[in-house]
């Protein structure tokens, strides 16, 4: 079983690397905080899964600590890095580019 | 193998393509308010279903706890993560696709 | 949200910090934390060095609001688990299946949804919430209504919210309001 873990945790890498894709297209910051939001999910799956496949239960904790810091990484996205990126750029023209690129 | 292996093993396997479906709508969905939507609602079930399936692999209470707790810290998370993204989005006057 | 006055406050903070050291309240997070200790040390009995203060320093120190807090009623938390299940199941089909087709369907409208909850804490329980649930997401809450993006049918979602919500109110809003 632990060999079609492996597989899964190559899966969900990749899973990491195609949403990467958003991440560069954009358009707007919140486009990329919400991929890299979709990477803690994918990332605590892998630790998850990699707990098993190396039967070392440590990294479940490490999965449990990587879940909390998703909470606080969007918090402070939005409550900082957004504002600094606003006065630069403004969004709602952004958001209507997204409307052509796709 | 016993039978909760397989069974623990295939809701792992089962797990899987909601999280490829959520990345699927965040690279092909129009603006990010639908985005939010795909990733919220797919990854959440997808973890959901690799920690029920562990869980059942490990054949253990407590680390199947555990596992409850690392999802419902990421349900957590991810919830109030969109919340805060859409509600930012909307307050500073990101205009929804389609409408 | 209503606005208080500064006596108002220092009042609530004094009622709060009374009710949370006496009874059933403190008992139940004292339960509650030493269930999640028991958790994260995976039962290693010699952790109970740090788990007893730690457990008993968060069980005093308590950061959730007195009006918020969860009714012990065992029937809505089931109710509520096997609707919330159900619901993510569901929502993450709907959303995957549309992201799967090749025309994309998509209908997004704007919904506002009056509450029907009355305290803060359950109408931001529910405003998260609905994140997970098939077809929302919660974009803006006032203090009469929240508005919604949906994707889809809108009336039938909105038909859906206010089911969960009955659920939420079941499960969160307290009877005696003082």
């Amino acid at each position: 079983m632990t060999e079609v873990f492996a597989v899964l945790v190559l899966l969900l890498l990749l899973n990491i690397v195609v949403g990467l894709a958003r991440v560069l297209r954009g358009p707007s910051a919140a486009d990329r905080m919400l991929a890299s939001e979709m990477f803690s999910t994918s990332a605590v799956a892998i630790l998850l899964l990699l707990a098993f496949i190396l039967d070392s239960p440590p990294l479940l904790d490490v999965a449990l600590v990587l879940a909390l810091l998703a909470a606080l990484a969007v918090v402070t996205f939005v409550g900082r890095a957004w504002s600094d990126l606003q006065s630069r750029q403004s969004e709602s023209a952004r958001g209507m580019e997204s409307r052509e690129s796709d | 193998m016993s039978l909760t292996d397989l069974l623990g093993g295939l809701l792992v396997l089962l797990g899987m393509p909601f999280f490829f479906l959520g990345t699927l709508g965040l690279l092909r969905f129009p603006d990010a308010y639908t985005r939010l939507h795909a990733l919220a609602k797919t990854d959440n079930v997808g973890l959901g279903l690799v920690c029920l399936g562990l869980a059942l692999y490990s054949g253990s209470w407590l680390t199947g706890l555990k596992l409850l707790l690392i999802w419902l810290l990421m349900l957590v998370a991810s919830a109030a993560g969109a919340g805060l993204i859409g509600r930012t989005a909307m307050a500073r006057g990101m205009k929804p696709w389609g409408l | 949200m209503p606005r208080f006055g500064r006596e108002e406050v220092a009042i609530g903070i004094i009622a709060t910090v009374r009710r949370q050291l006496s009874g059933r309240g403190l008992a139940l997070r004292l339960l509650l934390y030493a269930l999640v200790w028991w958790v994260l040390t995976a039962g290693d009995t010699g952790a109970w060095v740090w788990g007893v203060p730690a457990v008993a320093g968060a069980a005093l120190f308590n950061p959730f609001p007195a009006n918020g807090r969860l009714r012990l009623a065992p029937l809505a938390l089931l109710r509520f688990a096997q609707r919330f299940i159900l619901g993510s199941l569901t929502g993450a089909l709907d959303v995957g299946l549309r992201a799967l087709q090749p025309a994309r369907p998509l209908s997004p409208a704007l919904v506002d949804y009056p509450w029907q909850l009355q305290t803060r804490s359950a109408r931001i329980f529910m405003a998260n919430l609905i994140n997970l649930m098939p077809g929302t997401l919660c974009v803006r809450i006032t203090d009469t209504a929240m508005s919604v993006h949906v994707i889809g049918d809108a009336e039938r979602t909105v038909a859906g919210l206010a089911k969960l919500e009955q659920l939420v109110a079941d499960l969160m809003e307290v009877e005696d309001h003082d």
